[in-house]
């Protein structure tokens, strides 16, 4: 897919870990892993918001297009 | 999934027709066997040449007669016993490649049932599931076409193709189609976070 998630540059900077994000995000620590490992196909709005404050960044932090 | 009695009574229903078919196809080759051994037996038994072929079409028939022997009334009676030997054989291995490839057709579908009573409808094992049930059902399609009958006082040989089967195959084939699509959006679903 050509839209890449940068989750694990953010949460480094953050020095924040998986297991601490997942439990602010409020989401499973499996969903995170996907989510980090470009595996997921889609992310819905409210799970954005919430990594976004949580990690206290925009959207453009996490997501990156990058063409194929 | 709650209890769901319909599927319960199809996977038993699957187990029974599975079963049934082994005890059918030993009795089968067992008649087989006996009539080479001993045609005698079979004098009575009479065949009708004469089936008709419902559901068919592209019929082609290469030849369909009746012998009569000159002063015998009993001359135009099929029995069993009077079959040829390349027509016994031929229609032994089709009944048994009939059996084998319906064996399979059901024993298909018992695994759909199980899967789906089991909550993993949409799941690629079924898509291959239904895409084997066409495959068979082509392969039966084929089988069923030829039909050779050849006694020593008659024969009745004949291709045609028979619709239902080859309908029945394409509704497994768009069957797979529709639970590939349902295993795609799952998967989305699933990957949706």
């Amino acid at each position: 897919m050509a839209i890449i998630v940068n989750l694990d540059v953010m949460m480094a900077k953050r020095k924040m870990s998986l297991s601490e994000l997942a439990e602010k995000v409020g989401i499973t620590l499996a969903n995170l892993s996907i989510l980090k490992n470009n595996k997921a196909k889609a992310i819905r709005f409210s799970t954005l918001d919430a990594v976004c404050e949580a990690l206290d960044c925009q959207p453009a932090d996490i997501l990156e297009y990058r063409k194929e | 999934m709650k209890k769901n009695t319909l599927l319960k009574v199809a996977i038993v229903i699957c187990k029974i027709i599975r079963v049934s078919y082994i005890v059918i196809f030993l009795i089968f080759t067992g008649v087989f066997v006996h009539l080479q051994m001993n045609p005698s037996s079979y004098e009575k038994v009479k065949f009708n040449i004469e089936t008709v072929d419902d559901g068919t079409f592209l019929q082609y028939k290469y030849s369909d007669y009746i012998k009569e022997k000159e002063g015998s009334s009993q001359s135009q009676e099929l029995t069993l016993d009077k079959m040829k030997i390349s027509s016994l054989y031929f229609n032994f291995i089709k009944t048994s490649l009939l059996f084998w490839f319906t064996f399979l057709c059901v024993k298909e579908f018992q695994a759909i049932i199980e899967s789906v009573k089991a909550v993993k409808t949409f799941q690629e094992n079924n898509v291959l599931s239904f895409r084997k049930i066409g495959k068979y059902l082509l392969f039966i399609s084929v089988i069923t076409m030829f039909t050779y009958y050849t006694f020593k006082n008659g024969a009745r040989i004949s291709c045609s193709v028979s619709y239902k089967i080859l309908v029945l195959s394409l509704i497994s084939y768009i069957m797979a189609e529709v639970f590939k699509e349902g295993n795609n959006l799952e998967e989305g679903n699933k990957l949706t976070v």
